[in-house]
């Protein structure tokens, strides 16, 4: 079967590898036992890979419930001995976080690899973390590669590292690594055999002890020291120099490969380049050594001026007077990411003379005309979206109880239907992070304000962290509603199970958990299931929550309408019958399903996308829309 | 040797933008050229704008074009060409699908969407060279409007400036589309192809 997998394939093979890929590649070359994530852009397509194949390498991988839990199961592997990934969003760390800060002063005994993945943009995330800081915080090591063939090397190696240092390595990466594919040379597979067994020492394990605690801090520190010289010496970091020039560039992940590529184009000579792959610890002497012969150095990096603020310490140190271009002094931005453009015109502040020449003024018009006439794409809500049918109701119940749109807040959460921003239903009113709706909803009860609050969140979501809250509504009695948008699967990644789904990351089939037994065992006095495909059965389900006085959980239940086309359990196209479409367009103003094309005078249903989930029928005021071929 | 060579495809989600770029991408894998491929893949599926850029060739580090370098560009929707125009340039080849996809916007009657006739014109003012035709039509009269993507594919292999034989181009294709799909994606290549032959005919 190996064949059939190119991630699979023999040392020397070169395959077109997405970075993420790559460093699932990486994890088999290291030989590793167990994987785990909670899926999240631009991470999800590591463990995906890895699960594929997780049955011909004969290895444990899942998707956990949360970064936290993921980070945990990672850790108890490797503290028997074997290797152990885990991977997550930017975010996914500062959930995770609480589980880490303890893992710094165990330790570890098999190798444990973090992939954080960054997303300078940002592409898909809600904050722009730069969680290189986050090295300062834990005092771990951290590595930085800049393309897919590095991070695949950079992932083997970093097991490696970590198990010389007994520590968890983080390998950060960002958006355009892990979304980039490239031509990657195939490594060695290691053959890791060992015996997984955990020894008792609690002095390591045991947090309980404020005296084992200011030892094992004592002994990450000395841990750090090591990881100096090791980071020293990493291939990694690379000096390009000839010895004598007086300009130069220190560069990271992404930003090296635009420097490189302008660097041939223009035929730069007089530049120094260092790249850097080791993040915690610097390579300090390596940089110090650039810094004692140049006058001028520009530091590219995207985000925050991690490597500035070091580079302008160890020039202080080193007591020489060498001009710094970077974030603090507004040479590149410290939002957004980077692209050749931004790097070019860095390096010609660097220079100071212009490479190649710029756009032209006529040309810069034309552009500005082609902006000023095109219409916005953002992704909306799919064909038959089931999430569509229930902000639709909600709306609808809202208003049946008399009250205005407009003064009661909807909570949403993180997953596909947060798109039920835009209009024409611009539903959710916020949405921050995993499970908040539900624990802000409640605050907004306990404020002493009036509104009715009411929480949607996804199936997912709420079983990564909307369970928590919910307890603490129910013991404290908010007077609150909570709206489960269960599609079964975790959409918005691209269709992981979660533990509603009924099956594993690798295929198994076990028992779905039901998010209306964990209402009812929670205590919370209101719960039904609804088909959001019935519309006006959810319509009068969600006004009986809203009714009722305290928490009150409505499971609205319908699979992803996605995953229905592709299991074939769509039924036929809907069609307008042209005779009866007045052309009031009701359908596109309450849907703004993309099915539903407005040619002018009346609705016509693209056939080609429409799923047939029929809520347009239902909201059709003249039955002008009907389901099946066109008579 | 190839130095340097930049192929941009601009796509709604759905379209099988990204199994283009893939299979370009994979085909230039086979040559033995370097290859870099940066994508945009947020929530692809789902109706957005979607762009990948395919750059190949020995200088090549970036996995973005820089502006105005574009070699070709692929754009498998009128609007979401003209998106793609800052890669655009003099020496550019743009293949563009005058098929609209109306954003939900403009079915609200929020925005506009601009005249087709108007897009083309524009790209015809930025780009060297456009090709430009209903491939949506063209995939119908293959079999199935959802290989618009081969289509274009077969159009482009036509103009004989990808620096990959067409054998290798059409064999990738076949790998990578769902099985029991080849013939009908294979004819879509070939119809794809005729668009070009016709003209110089």
């Amino acid at each position: 079967m190996p064949s059939s997998f190119p991630i699979l394939g023999k040392v020397g093979k070169r395959v077109l590898l997405m970075g993420n890929e790559a460093i699932a590649r990486g994890a088999i070359e290291a030989g590793i036992r167990v994987a785990t994530a909670y899926p999240g852009t631009p991470s999800t397509e590591i463990v995906e890979t890895l699960a594929r194949v997780a049955k011909n390498l004969g290895i444990h991988v899942e998707w956990a419930v949360n970064e936290k839990v993921a980070l945990e199961i990672a850790l108890g592997a490797a503290f028997s001995g074997v290797r152990a990934l885990v991977a997550m969003k930017a975010p996914g760390l500062n959930v995770a976080m609480d589980a880490l800060m303890s893992a710094t002063y165990s330790g570890i005994n098999g190798g444990l690899v973090i992939i954080v993945a960054d997303d300078p943009g940002p592409h898909t995330t809600q904050t722009e973390q730069d969680n290189r800081f986050m090295s300062k915080v834990t005092l771990l090591p951290m590595l930085e590669p800049s393309d897919p063939q590095e991070a695949k090397d950079m992932v083997k190696e970093a097991f490696k590292i970590s198990e010389r240092l007994h520590l968890p390595v983080i390998v950060r990466t960002t958006t355009r690594v892990n979304h980039t594919s490239a031509d990657v040379t195939l490594g060695e597979i290691e053959v890791v055999k060992r015996k997984p067994w955990f020894s008792k020492e609690p002095s390591r394990y045991i947090r309980a002890s404020m005296a084992w605690n200011l030892a094992r801090h004592k002994w990450l520190n000395q841990q750090v020291e090591k990881a100096k010289e090791i980071m020293e010496n990493l291939p990694f970091n690379k000096l390009e120099t000839r010895g004598n020039e007086k300009f130069s560039v220190i560069a990271s992940g992404v930003s090296y490969n635009y420097l490189k590529e302008i660097i041939k184009k223009y035929g730069i000579e007089d530049v120094a380049v260092l790249k850097i792959g080791a993040i915690n610890p610097l390579p300090e002497k390596l940089i110090k050594e650039l810094l004692l012969k140049v006058d001028k150095v520009l530091v590219l990096e995207e985000l925050e001026p991690y490597l500035e603020f070091h580079i302008r310490s160890f020039i202080a140190e080193i007591g020489r007077n060498v001009e710094v271009l970077g974030k603090l002094n507004d040479v590149t931005p410290r939002e957004g990411e980077f692209s050749p453009e931004i790097v070019k015109s860095a390096l010609e502040k660097l220079l100071n003379k212009k490479l190649g020449t710029s756009l032209e003024a006529s040309r810069e018009k034309v552009l500005e005309d082609i902006k000023s006439i095109l219409p916005r794409r953002a992704p909306p809500m799919c064909p038959g979206c089931p999430h569509r049918a229930t902000y639709l109701a909600l709306k609808r119940a809202i208003k049946r109880l008399g009250l205005k749109l407009e003064e009661a807040p909807i909570f949403g959460d993180i997953g596909c239907y947060a798109l039920s921003l835009q209009p024409p239903l611009e539903a959710i009113w916020t949405e921050h992070c995993m499970g908040a709706s539900i624990g802000m909803a409640a605050g907004l009860y306990f404020s002493g304000s009036r509104q009715k609050a009411i929480a949607t969140i996804g199936d997912s979501t709420f079983f990564h962290m909307g369970i928590q809250p919910l307890i603490d509504a129910v013991q404290h009695n908010a007077n609150i509603t909570v709206i489960v948008l269960d599609n079964g699967t975790i959409a918005m990644t691209g269709h992981q199970p979660h533990p509603g789904s009924g099956e594993t990351a690798t295929g198994e089939k076990v028992e779905p958990i039901l998010i209306e037994n964990i209402a009812k065992a929670i205590g919370v006095k209101f719960v039904k299931v609804v088909d959001p495909y019935d519309l006006k059965e959810t319509t009068d389900v969600l006004v009986e929550a809203l009714k009722f006085e305290g928490v009150s959980v409505v499971v609205a239940r319908r699979l992803c309408a996605i995953l229905a086309v592709r299991r074939k359990l769509t039924g036929q196209p809907c069609y307008v019958d042209p005779d009866t479409c007045t052309g009031c367009r009701t359908c596109i103003l309450q849907l703004g399903c993309p099915s539903l094309v407005w040619e002018g005078e009346k609705t016509v249903i693209d056939a080609d996308t429409c799923t047939g989930c029929g809520i347009c029928i239902q909201v059709c005021p003249y039955n002008a829309i009907k389901v099946g071929k066109e008579e | 040797m190839v130095r340097e060579f930049n192929l941009l495809i601009s796509a709604v989600g759905g379209q099988g933008g990204l199994t283009l770029s893939r299979v370009i991408a994979s085909a230039a894998v086979k040559m033995g050229l370097k290859v870099r491929v940066g994508e945009t893949l947020g929530m692809s599926q789902r109706g957005g704008a979607v762009v990948s850029f395919v750059r190949m060739g020995e200088d090549v580090y970036s996995p973005l074009i820089p502006v105005g370098e574009a070699d070709i560009l692929i754009g498998m929707e009128p609007i979401e060409a003209l998106r793609a125009a800052k890669y655009v340039g003099s020496k550019t080849v743009t293949i563009v699908n005058t098929r609209p996809i109306k954003p939900v916007p403009v079915n609200l009657g929020l925005e506009e969407y601009p005249s087709v006739g108007k897009v083309i014109e524009l790209l015809r003012e930025i780009s060297g060279v456009v090709i430009d035709f209903d491939a949506y039509e063209v995939a119908r009269n293959a079999g199935s409007s959802r290989v618009v993507n081969s289509v274009m594919l077969g159009t482009l292999t036509a103009l004989k400036i990808l620096p990959i034989p067409r054998e290798t181009v059409l064999e990738t294709l076949l790998e990578n589309v769902p099985k029991g799909t080849e013939e009908i994606n294979e004819i879509a290549f070939e119809l794809g192809e005729s668009k070009i032959k016709e003209k110089h005919r």
